[in-house]
């Protein structure tokens, strides 16, 4: 039922580059085909929304910041000089939630609890597609442990946040995560590892709803 | 484990040996402590377990697609950088990419029907028939049996007499100032709890109401002003006393005139003692008296000019009230010809069925001024509707048995469902 994917190496050996199907597109692009550039949208258009939305936590906010992010790398194109456009386009989208969230005076370190107190009107948690194989509790289990786990994402702080985004679920390695968010590779995995712990730590306010191996167990 | 050794061991550390980014000596050093440790390895196993939920975290669906269009592309001013060398050339519409995303509706419908396209469909349609037959017999029957309760009788050949009536209700309405005064309350009253109560409106002097009335009975009560207490009066010309079973309310539909007890109600199945005062030539027969344990409201006399209709707007419901309860007569209809909404509190076996004011005001024959006869009231026979008798067995049969069917093709049809999921 769920989907399983190995972790991400910690670090490529092998530099990123872009695949030859988008360096085709960013060349029409700059030849000012817009129909070039708009494949490259649809094709990450997916992981740039999700990024946004998990960072700004609102449909409206994300989509903004999406189509401004697009919009941006349009014009930037010609400054995309190598490497992995992936990585290139997702580096504006976050600067652009980054900037989103400063404007919204929320670009500070919030407090976990803060973050599970809000009522979150206008979140959208995403839901898989019903599984025509689970029952009903099944699902309603599902779905309940989803929300409680994108609770949590919310909760954690932007920078935190980010990286466990970019890392567990969009399988990015810390060497392309340092390089989206222009941070240094030990500032990516301590954030990492103290995202996942605070994650474990809020998950654990609700153990019925998790899996065996989560639940606390007697501890020496 | 001692203590010292599990400091070494961070959960910064645990988190890189999930990701591989951890040197050879680290990867011995955590899975040794993993090993002696339980506190590690939970740790650890509780952080593999959280990544692994982030792993299947579900996607965030598009609201939309973030295609560009040439109008978004034209208007940016391109201060600082570089732009396209070559001139923009306008794609038409339909070639630019566009990604349908489903609206949310869409998604619900799309996820509704993986539901029910699941599992074996013949069961499932089985299932869907079975319960539309159900349905239909459930409802076929609930009509049968509302159309088979229709009342007989001579109900509608009593002459529309409410006008006619008027002269009798003035005459009630006129009361002697001194029995007036007098304490309307018989022994029933005397016997219940004694709390003045007046209509809204009433023109009252204090003490002029000297009955408690129950609560679910002064509503009704305080509608019907006893134009006289111990005046004669046709107690409840409505009344039918050789009507059989009739049910009122607990306290009746207090009729007017001397029944102090507000008319004592047409209680065909409450004996209750002759309220005090007032001729007892003048009461109904006992049989349809209040029971001695049930006051009623006494209402001072309304003025003579609105006697008339209030006192014909009294005797309708009275005679509504007794031609009722093994009626079917849809209660909305009831409170619909009611003219006061107060009749609708009075006990539901009472109010329920009883066609109010148009045929109930025909009801009313011309107001005698003595002790009411047979001539003077048309006995209504009020016989129940034909059940269906025949037909009801086999139609409870026969919707017992699309229930069944139902259950029986919907459990079949969710196993088939459960079965392909395991199989």
């Amino acid at each position: 039922m769920w989907s399983q994917r190995k972790p991400a190496p910690a670090a490529s050996s092998v530099p990123p580059s872009t695949p030859p199907d988008d360096q085709a597109a960013i060349a029409g692009a700059l030849r000012g085909d817009l129909n070039a550039f708009n494949d490259l949208v649809v094709k990450y258009q997916r992981l740039a929304y999700s990024v946004a939305y998990r960072m700004l936590q609102t449909e409206d906010a994300a989509a903004d910041a999406v189509q401004e992010s697009f919009i941006k790398a349009y014009r930037a194109l010609a400054s995309f000089k190598g490497g992995l456009f992936k990585s290139w386009l997702l580096r504006i989208v976050v600067n652009t939630c980054y900037d989103a969230l400063r404007a919204r005076g929320r670009y500070v370190t919030e407090g976990i609890e803060d973050e599970a107190n809000r009522d979150d009107e206008e979140g959208y948690v995403a839901h898989a597609l019903i599984d025509p194989g689970e029952s009903p509790q099944e699902y309603v289990e599902r779905m309940e442990l989803s929300d409680w786990l994108e609770l949590g994402i919310r909760a954690l702080p932007p920078d935190q946040r980010l990286v466990l985004l970019l890392c567990d679920v969009h399988g990015y390695a810390y060497d392309e995560i340092a390089e989206i968010m222009g941070d240094p590779m030990g500032t990516v995995k301590s954030r990492l590892s103290r995202a996942r712990t605070k994650l474990r730590d809020y998950l654990l306010q609700q153990p019925e709803l998790l899996p065996a191996g989560l639940r606390p167990k007697h501890r020496q | 484990m001692n203590f010292s050794d599990d400091r070494l061991i961070s959960d910064e550390l645990l988190s890189a040996y999930l990701d591989n980014a951890v040197t050879p000596q680290e990867r011995q050093l955590v899975e040794a402590a993993a090993a002696q440790s339980a506190d590690v390895a939970w740790r650890l196993e509780s952080l593999r377990q959280t990544v692994q939920l982030l792993h299947a975290l579900p996607e965030v669906p598009l609201p939309r697609s973030f295609a560009l269009r040439v109008e978004q592309v034209q208007e940016l001013p391109a201060a600082g950088t570089t732009p396209p060398t070559a001139t923009l050339v306008p794609a038409p519409r339909a070639s630019v990419h566009s990604v349908p995303q489903p609206s949310g509706w869409q998604r619900f419908l799309a996820g509704w029907h993986a539901f029910w396209d699941a599992g074996n469909l013949t069961l499932r349609n089985a299932a869907a028939v079975s319960l539309a037959l159900f349905l239909v017999l459930l409802i076929g029957g609930a009509v049968t049996n509302v159309g088979g309760m229709t009342p007989t009788g001579t109900m509608a050949t009593a002459p529309m007499s409410a006008p006619a009536a008027e002269p009798e209700i003035v005459a009630l309405a006129a009361p002697p100032s001194a029995e007036r005064a007098a304490p309307a309350v018989g022994p029933a009253a005397a016997d219940g709890e004694a709390a003045p109560l007046s209509p809204p409106g009433a023109d009252e002097t204090p003490g002029d109401a000297t009955a408690y009335v129950a609560p679910e009975q002064d509503a009704a009560m305080a509608r019907m002003a006893l134009p006289d207490i111990g005046a004669p009066a046709p107690v409840g010309p409505m009344a039918a006393p050789d009507v059989p079973g009739l049910l009122m309310a607990p306290g009746g539909l207090g009729m007017g005139g001397g029944a102090e007890m507000g008319g004592g109600g047409l209680g065909g199945d409450r004996a209750g003692g002759a309220p005090g005062g007032g001729d007892s030539s003048l009461l109904p027969p006992e049989a349809y008296m209040t029971s001695p344990d049930e006051a009623v409201i006494i209402e001072p006399s309304p003025s003579p000019g609105e006697a008339a209709p209030q006192a014909a707007a009294r005797m309708a419901d009275a005679a509504a009230d007794e031609i009722t309860m093994q009626e079917s007569v849809p209660a909305d209809a009831v409170e619909a010809a009611e003219p006061s909404p107060d009749v609708a509190k009075r006990d539901d076996s009472v109010v329920e069925g009883a066609p109010s004011t148009p045929a109930a005001v025909a009801l009313v024959p011309p107001a005698a001024t003595h002790q009411p006869t047979d001539a003077a009231y048309p006995a209504v026979q009020v016989e129940p509707g034909e059940p269906s008798a025949p037909g009801l067995p086999l139609l409870a049969i026969a919707q017992a048995g699309g229930a069944l069917l139902t259950v029986l093709f919907a459990s079949l049809w969710w196993r088939s469902r459960s079965r392909r999921t395991t199989g």
